[in-house]
């Protein structure tokens, strides 16, 4: 197998023109610090709303719904349960991007707490809150495993009776589940001879990693408006969703109509980070609103997000063979993943993240073994790193605890087995990642090998430093498409299925227009998506927009350029050749002419649209299987205090590198490198879905404690890698996700360096500090 | 959140009038009762809301070698106010490592007391001051030392229609106490645990302590202190000190900490608020 990916140029191509390389201040900006910008929830609505009613026990059969007493209340319209949308004639009620194995509402099975089972409509939010207290659901608990280790024995109870892929994408064609109890799919790769690896190496070093079930955290949480048109049959969906060319799919799929029947728009939304991708509560929305034939709006609270969206947990087994001069030649790793009830994409998730498992390094023997789990527990769904953040947490800390088995300095056996840039990789070559060049950087940045850290007067406080590095892919094949209009004022509208999450892309698209055709950011203006316009794209995930949207309206820009040309040339009737447009002028042998001049002359009527199209598809090579479009790459350097006597840590400096091929807008590409930082600081230091008997027991900010301003190092460096990505635009790619990799296990190499307590489980508390110090002392 | 009927009254009068006729809880700043009912773990008819009562009650006042504070002053307020700063610094000190600016610009102490939650940070501040509560009802007005007006587990000694009216916490040059969190999760979170430790100037006093967070209240007073010290404070006598409130505390295991962690915690910063009261011992803050 080969994971070369197909080439469009071979050399790398970082350009330096006006506007690409400097900071513009985000276009939305402005409305967002004013509060005037809009989501989904402060859009006029006028029509129904819904309430959910959700299971309370982990595993259960369904005895009966009562909605009786819920619909004689005045004000109700509705109480609609999984058994009517399974009776009804109009919906096939199951949804998911990997398997269809999630129901829009239970039907007939409970599997997790917090389930969907039944929704209210009503007039008013208030009516509908009090109804749903008057559903009452009877179930027959069946039972229960929250356990990955459990949930895969002989007699451990099935969550599913069977599985087959939902077969929408390319590279889940193939998953099915594993003959193994509730493994939703098995990921294996197989590089070399392992066995014969760890025979030829000097130390063989094994040990177990985990990380807890964690929440993303959104501000805005779930809410969706979707509207039936009966006349037409019909759908508008507004709603807050990082796919909505998969939601329009997924909606008009379970009803029975085209694509184009379904209207999806995604206004701003505030913050998901992967948990609004593939389809939420958009189905359960449109089924509603076809239901009772109006306007239905969804708008759930933020412990409803911790009901059902989450990251993946984890248990990792990590073992690696290695010589006495710190050469890694075989590394064995086994993840099983925590999945929650429904597989949603985590078939995706141990694929991916199980490729880059052995992290960042050229192993010439690997196997790993990758296995999403069902358990009765949340559904694990996407989330910044996906997956490599919780197969890096055990890899990263497993190197510095091979280093200390063959008494190397961690780093040093970092750069011995880092897989080179355009070097190989699972055995096969890999082209352009920077890898090496991010983790130079902080060694460089901090004088790794010449410097000593000194150890302050107070005897119970120790200082100690880690480092950690990554290598993760991004979604691939994929496709993006974009459309730019260009009014014969010159100004220009760009319009594409990128969704704004916070992360800037709409500046960066706008900024990437702009330059192409030389004109002011100001005369670009770029929509926030409605598929009825937009055109494809995959996804707003897996850091790929700057790349493949960039891409796509590179592509469309010339198609303009182009067209310009075509028309000063019949226009003015010289030849082509002697046109050329730059700087925002259409230059011609016989004079320069504006884009806008260019446009309206060649019109008539008051007016015209010159339309370019562009699109980049990331399609399977001809003869080879490739792995990723674009590498994302990066390393962290963290320095710790930690108090011996209490196991408290401080993070006194930290530096965050990640490589952006060519970073667009430097400010915007630190903001995503300190943002991902910080998230993961959050994962690192304190986030863990805490469950009892298969319920949550802290789905609230007052218990589920996220990174406060306080405890953000104060000493922080953020430096950005340009090794120029040969396919990206402009040189650039992703960075959004290579420091919520690196932090933890940099963090947890660092405690370990400065007390001698080693933490393999997320997130590093003051308690298992302390625990580990008095290990480590016995 | 589910409905519920909101009161605004303008009076302490009106406010508990209001409370019996619709037996409606009364809420100040919200910030921890609003939280209960989004949840839905309080589910109340009927709210009284006191916002209205901040015109007459919000202020600190000095008076008689005491510092009298309005009930609807907010923590923000109380934390930077000189006088406070002057005279009560360790008041001060401690609201400031309460939630964030944010929460304390809304939370009021009428508010914050009346909630009797174990891991509040204020109590065993205000145990060690001495401080009494003015409680204003029907029958017209009771005080109560803060520690005897914090009873149980968010139980407090105030009947049905009562509310509080105001703190008065005495000013004393020779006291000296020192309040330390410990928090396990992030900077701006409930303690794992707290400490205060509270000594008076004079010759041959003893220091008292009072921990958070590890009881079924805000105020665990440690009990044998007097024992311990009887012949003079040491650093070992200090570490007995701290075994003492490891023994006598009674933690629930949470995120925040195991029972064997909270425990070791206790007794740790129970040593160090002591170190730095009574001057004995290196410091490990």
């Amino acid at each position: 197998m080969s994971t070369q990916i197909p080439i469009i140029e071979p050399d790398r191509k970082v350009e330096k023109t006006s506007l690409i390389g400097k900071h513009v201040l985000r276009l939305d900006g402005e409305s967002k610090v004013t509060g005037a910008v809009e989501y989904t929830d402060d859009l006029p609505f006028e029509g129904y709303y819904a309430e959910v009613i959700r299971s309370n026990v982990p595993h259960g059969e369904i005895v009966s719904i009562s909605t009786e007493a819920a619909e004689s209340i005045p004000g109700v319209i509705a109480v609609v349960t999984g058994e009517d949308l399974e009776n009804a004639d109009w919906i096939s009620p199951y949804v998911g991007p990997a398997f269809r194995d999630q129901p829009v509402l239970a039907i007939g099975k409970v599997r997790y707490v917090g389930e969907p089972v039944a929704a209210v409509i009503a007039e008013r939010p208030d009516i509908a809150a009090v109804a749903s207290t008057e559903v009452v659901v009877k179930c027959k608990k069946l039972r229960s495993v929250t356990d990955v280790v459990k949930a895969r024995k002989e007699d451990a109870p099935l969550l599913h009776e069977s599985g087959d892929s939902a077969a929408i994408f390319e590279d889940l064609a193939m998953v099915h589940h594993s003959e193994e109890p509730n493994v939703a799919y098995a990921y294996e790769l197989n590089v070399g001879d392992l066995e014969k690896g760890f025979e030829e190496a000097d130390v063989v070093f094994e040990k177990n990693y985990a990380t807890p079930m964690v929440q993303h955290v959104h501000l805005e949480p779930f809410v969706t408006i979707a509207s039936y048109n009966a006349a037409k049959n019909s759908f508008k969906i507004v709603t807050g969703n990082q796919t909505p060319h998969f939601v329009r799919r997924e909606v008009a799929r379970i009803f029975g109509i085209p694509s184009s029947k379904v209207e999806v728009e995604v206004p701003q939304m505030g913050g998901a980070f992967g948990s609004k991708t593939y389809v939420r509560i958009e189905p359960l929305v449109a089924a509603l609103s076809r239901a009772v034939k109006a306007p239905v709006k969804l708008r759930q609270t933020s412990s409803e997000s911790f009901d059902t969206s989450v990251r993946d947990g984890t248990q990792t087994r990590v073992k690696t063979g290695v010589t006495h001069d710190g050469v890694i030649i075989a590394q064995e790793v086994e993840v099983i993943w925590d999945s929650g009830a429904y597989a949603d994409i985590s078939p995706r998730k141990v694929k991916k993240a199980g490729y880059t498992a052995p992290g960042a390094y050229d192993i010439p023997n690997v196997r790993v073994i990758s296995k999403s789990t069902y358990t009765n527990k949340p559904p694990g769904v996407a989330y910044r790193g996906f997956g490599v953040a919780q197969t890096a947490w055990a890899v990263e800390s497993h190197i510095d605890d091979v280093a200390r088995e063959i008494g190397m300095d961690p780093v040093e056996l970092r750069i011995r087995n880092i897989t080179q840039d355009g070097g190989t990789y699972n055995g096969v070559g890999i082209g352009i990642h920077g890898a090496p060049q991010c983790l130079q950087a902080v060694v460089d940045e901090v004088d790794w090998f010449g410097t000593k850290l000194e150890q302050p007067s107070k005897k119970h406080i120790k200082k100690g430093r880690g480092i950690a590095v990554t290598l993760k892919t991004t979604i691939t094949p994929s496709t993006s498409e974009a459309i730019v209009l260009l009014d014969a004022d010159g100004s220009v509208n760009v319009i594409t299925g990128g969704t704004e999450i916070g992360q800037g892309i709409i500046t960066t698209l706008a900024q990437i227009t702009a330059d192409g055709l030389g004109i002011g950011i100001e005369y670009v203006n770029v929509n926030t998506p409605n598929t009825n316009s937009a055109p494809f794209n995959t996804s707003t995930t897996s850091s790929r927009s700057t790349f493949h949207l960039g891409n796509a309206i590179l592509g469309a820009v010339d198609e303009l350029k182009e067209q310009l040309v075509e028309f000063a040339s019949e226009d003015l009737e010289i030849e082509k050749s002697d046109i050329i447009v730059e700087d925002g002028f259409v230059k011609t042998s016989v004079g320069n002419y504006s884009i806008s001049e260019v446009v309206a002359s060649h019109f008539v009527g008051g007016g015209g649209t010159l339309i370019g199209k562009g699109y980049f598809s990331t399609k399977e090579g001809r003869e080879n299987r490739y792995e990723s479009a674009f590498w994302m790459t990066g390393a962290t350097y963290a320095e710790v205090s930690v108090d011996t006597r209490t196991g408290k840590y401080s993070i006194d400096k930290w530096v965050n590198s990640a490589d952006c091929g060519k970073a667009i807008d430097p400010v915007r590409c630190e903001g995503q490198i300190l943002g991902a930082a910080v998230q993961a600081l959050g994962h690192t230091m304190s986030e863990e879905m805490v469950f009892e008997s298969g319920q949550q027991v802290n789905k609230s900010l007052l218990d589920y404690k996220v990174p406060a301003i306080g405890d953000v190092p104060k000493e922080s460096k953020i430096i950005i890698v340009e090794s120029g990505d040969p396919n990206g635009p402009h040189g650039a790619k992703g960075v959004g996700e290579s420091n919520t990799v690196t932090v933890p296990p940099a963090i947890g190499n660092a405690i370990r360096d400065a007390c001698g307590a080693r933490v393999r489980e997320l997130p590093i508390t003051p308690d298992k500090v302390l625990r580990g110090i008095e290990e480590a002392s016995e | 959140m589910l409905p519920f009927k909101l009161f605004l009254p303008e009076s302490f009068e009106e406010a508990i009038q209001l409370m019996k006729e619709h037996s409606a809880k009364p809420i100040s700043g919200g910030t921890a009762v609003t939280t209960l009912i989004k949840e839905r773990i309080f589910q109340p008819t009927a709210i009284v809301n006191l916002r209205k009562l901040e015109r007459d009650h919000s202020y600190i006042r000095e008076m008689d070698g005491e510092i009298q504070i309005g009930a609807l002053t907010t923590l923000r307020t109380i934390e930077t106010s000189e006088i406070v700063k002057r005279d009560l610094p360790v008041v001060a000190d401690c609201i400031s490592k309460i939630a964030s600016i944010r929460i304390r610009n809304v939370a009021t102490i009428g508010g914050n007391l009346a909630h009797a939650d174990p891991d509040l940070d204020l109590p065993p501040v205000l145990a060690g001051l001495d401080a009494h509560i003015d409680i204003i009802g029907e029958e017209g007005e009771r005080s109560k030392n803060i520690k005897e007006f914090i009873q149980g587990y968010y139980e407090t000694d105030l009947k049905e229609g009562e509310l509080i009216k105001s703190i008065r916490i005495p000013v004393s040059s020779d006291r000296k106490g020192i309040y330390l969190k410990h928090r396990a999760l992030s900077e701006a979170d409930w303690p794992c645990v707290g400490v205060a430790a509270f000594m008076d100037n004079s010759p041959g006093s003893i220091p008292e302590v009072f921990i958070n967070s590890v009881a079924d209240t805000p105020i665990m007073r440690i009990e044998g202190i007097e024992e311990i010290f009887s012949d003079g404070i040491t650093s070992e006598l200090i570490d007995k000190v701290g075994e003492l409130a490891s023994e006598q505390c009674d933690p629930i295991g949470d995120s925040r900490g195991s029972v064997w962690y909270k425990r070791k915690m206790a007794g740790e910063f129970t040593i160090r608020a002591l170190r730095e009261v009574t001057g004995v011992g290196e410091s490990l803050i």
